[in-house]
């Protein structure tokens, strides 16, 4: 009897000692929610100035990586940054770079190479001034292997003096080609005449830093909220580094605050589009992001907005399989592929996400001229579906080949929608090429990655999304030998047309347009090294007293800048 | 009991090194690399990067020096998060988790009891159909979908909880953690309701009702108590697993826990978050085994753990 009190009693031990184990974490956890609580209610203070709150509910599906400008890779980063920093230049409501800490245009070298520009005056948020050293102090650092910054040296190589050399370690960070000449003048001298140079201007990495911040903050810079310093519209609160969710407050130390209405954006991190859609119908977020299905689901709904990405999508078709021929390496044969499916069918019908056929390898929407003419207009639709004319150069290609039959790997990645769209391409491109038999391949990102490099694959679905606002950044990747050329596709007059676009022709604008859309040509249509498939597309759910939010085609996604809050109350 | 307990830590501490040591490898092993813009450097700034993080040294050497710093408690950093600690990373996210799993076993293994005693009280009958029935669904309908349906009914259209986030104190915790129950309650009913069937035939209950001991006495006093053995024995494994299987309805409730960053740094080759948060979770199994082995032993005279005398 006694014994089995003991068993009693130590069956009930361990299950109390097995929830205090459980409970570990448990107090500090609850001290963070009231944290947050309490939090929460000083969000809700009604604002004095404005008619009606001027207040966002949004939803991000990625955490902040960083938000140290030297180090940002990832699109949440560049999307805030762009939000709550403010570099030499802006992407205005149009997608314009337009002058912002610089004061009206810079001072240009008659050689292209020396630019001149004159600071604003304009704070911190802490209250001091935004001088030329800040953006020296801050590129410099981003060239200093300490750092070890990935955009610094891949951003500033080949565009700002000596950032080459740097980058390959054959000279000092502190040579490179930017330097304060006083509190409010920078002098930046280029490798070479950039004719896209104002519009970098406006990139996460080209972004001052404030010296005296940084190197007091040490370790700690950029680590939360608190161990940053913002000169943008909007200063970062409520951020513990790698927490779900953070704040944008308005800077009232922003110069051009008065452009600025709203007053708080409210972020939180969800990750499932159902979760998100939720929060939508609840009212609790004025945003959400639809895919797959639900992209489907509401695509008749009046609150559906839709916006269309610079990021192409393309066949990479592969001429030499680990050292060995592959059946691309015949042109006709890439032609007959480029041609052989319905990419309308595949935009509007499979992938039905917003989602536009390409017929071209550079984006539309993308580039302008100073007419505001679309880059993507030049050249026209090419690539375009066309049964006929694939089967003939099929035929053609299978003679040159001396084969009546061809087996086929199409690699792609292993998402339900990227699978589908490989079904998709097997079903088109079977059905339109007699004695053509594909087999798929679907692998996850890391590994997809990995055969490109090691050049494993026969037609990779790829993407590229630019860098700059320059044709130049999608253009640059055919190069012969380039880093991200690995389908071992080399055309001497390609070549030769790139290095003209940023060497000879660099000053003069029409003809370096001409080249650019030439080249694009000569890659889509002539030598059909790659097939370009859509253009990515994204679907929203936005309510409608959501206003001005302006979406960006390169670096930061969007500016909250001109945004505003219409309406709401009267609901 | 002293020798085995030693001997036990000494297992323990075996195992974590295993456990770390596998997961170093395999991890080194898939393909990628946690710097994200490996592709757009140039083979010397990419050497710089690497150099930065120590990832240009052979991996043995790579390996030595993480257990050396394992092994003074340094987990070293994200490479996702640039300047985030794994340490205070898991800290933090440690939290929600184990609110929600502590939440999720107390309430599935109480009502899982109160279930299994039911059917195995009134076998054959409607109760224990019933009870039967709620634990399969509670087996075989994953977590997620359930947590999806409730996400919908009891927090969109019935508006009695929040849809998501953690913002409202415990009401934020209530569908997660209803969600995670279903598991534990099913588990927990089925070895109730078979050990009280086995217990209830046994010749001791058959004495205790000969005895004139009524219904109520003879199911608590003595059927359930020795019905519970079995049962403290699964507690373990089924905390461990409601810590780490809650990845997925921490994702669905937009939770700040540590189960999903554990599949996030997997796709992003965040290797020290890959460690840091499988060691975690190693190191709790570890010790939750080994608590409920000793105990185990201890409660149950006829399991003899170290085969000698104590």
């Amino acid at each position: 009897m006694k014994n089995s009190k003991i068993v009693w009693l130590l069956s009930l031990l361990l299950v109390v000692a097995l929830f205090l184990a459980a409970c570990g974490g448990d107090d500090k956890a609850k001290e963070t929610t009231t944290d947050t609580d309490e939090k929460e209610g000083t969000t809700e203070e009604p604002e004095v100035a404005a008619d009606e709150d001027q207040v966002l509910n949004l939803i991000m599906t990625a955490e902040i990586p960083t938000m140290d400008s030297a180090l940002v890779t990832d699109a949440v980063g560049f999307d805030l940054l762009n939000n709550v920093n403010e570099g030499l230049y802006r992407l205005s409501q149009e997608n314009i770079a337009v002058p912002a800490i610089s004061d009206g245009e810079p001072k240009v070298s008659e050689d292209g190479l020396v630019y001149t520009f004159t600071l604003r005056d304009s704070n911190w948020s802490d209250g001091t001034p935004v001088t030329a050293n800040d953006f020296e102090y801050a590129w410099k650092r981003a060239m200093n292997p300490d750092t070890a910054s990935e955009y610094g040296p891949y951003m500033m190589s080949g565009v700002i003096k000596n950032a080459t050399a740097i980058s390959n370690a054959e000279m000092e960070y502190t040579e490179l080609g930017v330097k304060a000449v006083d509190e409010k003048t920078l002098e930046v001298t280029l490798e070479k005449p950039i004719p896209y140079f104002l519009s970098l201007m406006s990139f996460g990495t080209f972004l001052p830093q404030n010296e005296a911040f940084v190197t007091a903050q040490g370790e700690n810079y950029a680590k939360n909220s608190d161990a940053l310093l913002y000169n943008g519209p909007f200063t970062l609160a409520k951020w513990d580094g790698t927490g779900l969710s953070w704040q944008l407050l308005k800077n009232e130390e922003y110069w051009d605050k008065e452009t600025v209405k709203l007053t708080e954006i409210n972020y939180d991190v969800v990750k499932e589009t159902a979760t998100a859609v939720n929060l939508y119908s609840n009212g609790e977020k004025d945003r959400a992001g639809l895919s797959g299905e639900y992209a489907m689901q509401y695509a008749a709904d009046p609150e559906l907005v839709k916006e269309q990405e610079t990021s192409v999508f393309y066949f990479k078709y592969n001429q030499e399989r680990v050292g060995e021929k592959t059946p691309l390496a015949n042109v006709n044969i890439r032609e007959a592929i480029s041609k052989a499916f319905n990419k309308e069918d595949l935009a509007t019908v499979v992938l039905a996400n917003g989602s536009t056929a390409a017929y071209s390898f550079i984006p539309s929407n993308f580039v302008f001229d100073e007419e505001g003419n679309d880059f993507r207009e030049v050249n026209g639709d090419m690539a375009v579906f066309n049964a006929d004319e694939a089967k003939t150069a099929w035929e053609k290609g299978l003679s040159e080949l001396g084969v009546t039959e061809l087996s086929i790997e199409i690699l792609g990645g292993d998402t339900e929608l990227s699978k589908k769209m490989d079904e998709y391409f097997k079903a088109q491109l079977e059905g339109n090429l007699p004695g053509l038999s594909i087999t798929l391949k679907e692998v996850p990102f890391n590994v997809r990655l990995d055969l490109d490099t090691n050049q494993d694959y026969d037609i990779q679905v790829a993407g590229w999304g630019p860098d700059y606002q320059d044709p130049f950044t999608f253009l640059s990747l055919w190069e012969t030998d380039g880093g991200n050329n690995q389908m071992s596709y080399s055309n001497p007059e390609y070549d030769k047309l790139l290095t003209d676009i940023n060497g000879s022709l660099a000053l003069d604008i029409p003809a370096r347009w001409e080249a650019m859309a030439k080249a694009e040509n000569i890659i889509v249509d002539q030598d059909f090294a790659v097939g370009p498939i859509y253009q990515r597309g994204l679907m929203f759910l936005q309510k409608p007293y959501v206003k001005g939010i302006v979406a960006h085609p390169f670096g930061g996604d969007y500016s909250y800048k001109w945004a505003y809050v219409e309406g709401k109350d009267a609901k | 009991m002293a020798k085995f307990i030693t001997r036990r830590v000494i297992y323990m501490f075996i195992t974590f090194f295993l456990i770390a040591t596998a997961t170093f490898f395999l991890m080194k092993a898939l393909p990628g690399s946690p710097i994200s813009s490996a592709s757009k450097l140039s083979p010397t700034q990419l050497a710089i990067v690497e150099a930065k993080y120590g990832l240009d040294q052979p991996i043995p050497v790579q390996y030595a020096k993480y257990m050396l710093n394992l092994a003074q408690g340094d987990l070293g950093n994200s490479f996702q998060f640039k300047n985030a600690s794994v340490t205070d990373l898991i800290i933090d996210r440690l939290g929600p988790s184990m609110i929600l799993g502590t939440q999720g076993l107390v309430l599935g293994v109480t009502l899982g009891i109160l279930l299994g005693m039911i059917a195995a009280l009134r076998q054959n009958t409607i109760w224990d159909y019933g009870s039967t029935f709620v634990a399969i669904i509670g087996i075989s309908i994953p977590s997620f979908v359930f947590a999806t349906f409730l996400q919908y009914w009891f927090a969109v259209k019935l508006e009695l909880f929040p849809v998501a986030l953690w913002k409202d104190g415990w009401m934020s915790s209530v569908l997660p953690s209803i969600a995670l129950a279903m598991g534990p309650l099913a588990t927990a009913s089925r070895f109730i309701r078979t050990e009280m069937v086995e217990v209830l035939n046994s010749d001791y209950i058959t004495l205790a009702k000969s005895k004139g001991a009524n219904g109520f006495e003879v199911a608590f006093k003595h059927a359930f108590r020795n019905a519970l053995i079995p049962l403290v024995t699964v507690l373990g494994p089924l905390a461990a697993g409601l810590l780490t299987g809650s990845l997925v309805i921490e994702q669905i409730f937009a939770i700040p826990g540590i189960g999903e960053q554990f599949v996030k740094s997997i796709m992003a080759n965040d290797f020290s978050i890959i460690m840091g948060t499988t060691l975690f979770f190693s190191a709790f199994l570890i010790v939750v085994i080994f608590l409920v082995d000793v105990l185990y032993g201890i409660i149950d005279p006829r399991i003899r753990l170290s085969g000698g005398k104590d």
